[in-house]
């Protein structure tokens, strides 16, 4: 198989564009389609200071370098979940590239340690509270990238989700005819009150699959194991499914995520109407102050709770 | 009469009484192998797979998306890396090969 660009040996196939890239070519591939997210849902301006939310995964690790080498002032966010092992495993590759790619560009590495406030890992946090690992996990990260970007005066904060993740939960919330969630399901989300930072996804335009070879091409060391607390999980049989009827018919994965977008996007300015109906519930939480449609936030009670349980 | 040419008793394995030349296991590595023995002995690949980690062994030549379709793996969700190198669906592999089939799927 040959480049359909320079007509070298391809390193690797794109059946759902029709094409095969070799490694110089399948980057100027993958830093175009980023570049091509960025402007169409103007998600970065070119002086906003970014903050990457990064776990030590190849999407997050391969969206820091991507943002790096378009030119973007990006430092990024570790959150230690206290995962055993995993965590350290992950903590160490983070680190590791925070040292050799990132700090060259003048970028920073922040770290925020779940046991260090919560007094246990996310597991332990999870038994305590009665609350599932991975929806406890959920509300830590969130918070904590949002409390990030707000006191650092970050002007956005960009997360490593890729097409197969925003396909696998569209799949689910169509499943389940989850409406209210699908407002929420745009590659960018606007601040759309006091205390929240605009989230932006970048890598929506790009496979699972390919942002994996990115990594693999450009010898990012990321952690290849999969959560052990996601074992099973819903979204990984949503994926399963879907990667299946990729193999069959390219394309489809792409079609489903981004006709939905269209389809979004022809409904009357959709963000006026999100940061609209922001506005109308959310107001800040009587402990921390973060946006909230409940007197306290969610994480608030969460650790109240954990404090309660723990004494 | 002709006169037949001596045997050379070193070539002739002592336990069974028949020529080395014909036990390629025992033949210097200079020597060009036939290229039915060299299909005979020559080591399987070795794939390296994830989740859980392990190692099998499967037999080449094939190509990468026969490999893969063997192990029941779908191409979408799997990486084929040769040695160092990423390798596209119509590679041909070898035997001796060092093959890690990674999956591309993560998070949860």
């Amino acid at each position: 198989m040959n480049c359909t660009k320079c007509k070298t040996k391809a390193v690797i196939g794109l059946p759902r564009h029709n094409a095969a890239f070799c490694k110089g070519c399948f980057n100027g591939f993958v830093h175009d389609q980023v570049a091509r997210a960025i402007k169409s849902e103007k998600m970065i301006a070119g002086e906003d200071r970014v903050l990457v939310a990064v776990s030590g995964g190849k999407d997050s690790l391969a969206l820091w370098d991507i943002l790096l080498k378009l030119g973007y002032r990006a430092d990024a966010l570790y959150v230690d979940l206290g995962i055993g092992a995993y965590s350290e495993q992950s903590h160490a590759k983070v680190t590791k590239f925070a040292e050799a790619v990132a700090a060259p560009h003048g970028a920073v590495l922040h770290l925020h340690t779940v046991a260090q406030e919560a007094g246990a890992g996310i597991k332990e946090l999870a038994q305590l509270i009665h609350r599932p690992t991975c929806s406890t996990c959920g509300t830590i990260k969130r918070y904590q990238f949002n409390r990030v970007a707000i006191e650092q005066h970050y002007d956005v904060m960009a997360t490593g989700h890729n097409l197969d993740d925003e396909a696998a939960r569209l799949l689910g919330n169509v499943l389940h005819w989850q409406e209210e969630y699908l407002d929420k399901q745009g590659p960018s989300l606007p601040a759309s009150v006091e205390g929240f930072a605009k989230k932006v996804k970048p890598l929506y335009r790009l496979s699972e699959r390919e942002l994996a070879a990115y990594a693999v091409l450009n010898r990012i060391d990321y952690i290849v194991e999969e959560c052990p607390m996601a074992k099973g999980a819903k979204m990984l049989q949503y994926k399963e499914v879907l990667n299946r009827l990729e193999t069959e018919s390219p394309g489809t994965k792409q079609t489903f995520y981004w006709g939905f977008l269209e389809k979004q996007n022809k409904k009357q300015s959709t963000a006026t109407t999100m940061t609209e109906k922001d506005r109308a519930v959310l107001h800040p939480c009587a402990s921390c102050s973060q946006p909230t449609t409940a007197e306290v936030c969610s994480y608030c009670k969460m650790m109240a709770r954990a404090k309660t349980h723990a004494s | 009469m002709v006169e037949l040419p001596s045997l050379d008793n070193s070539l002739v394995d002592p336990l069974t009484s028949s020529f080395l030349s014909a036990r390629p296991s025992l033949i210097t590595p200079s020597m060009p192998l036939a290229p039915c023995y060299m299909e005979a002995y020559d080591p399987p690949m070795h794939i390296q797979l994830s989740h859980p980690t392990r190692t099998v062994e499967v037999k080449g030549p094939k190509k990468v998306k026969e490999l893969l379709r063997e192990l029941d793996l779908v191409v979408e969700a799997h990486l084929v890396i040769k040695g160092d190198d990423l390798v596209t669906e119509d590679e041909m592999l070898y035997d001796g090969d060092q093959i890690e089939v990674r999956p591309v799927i993560s998070g949860g």
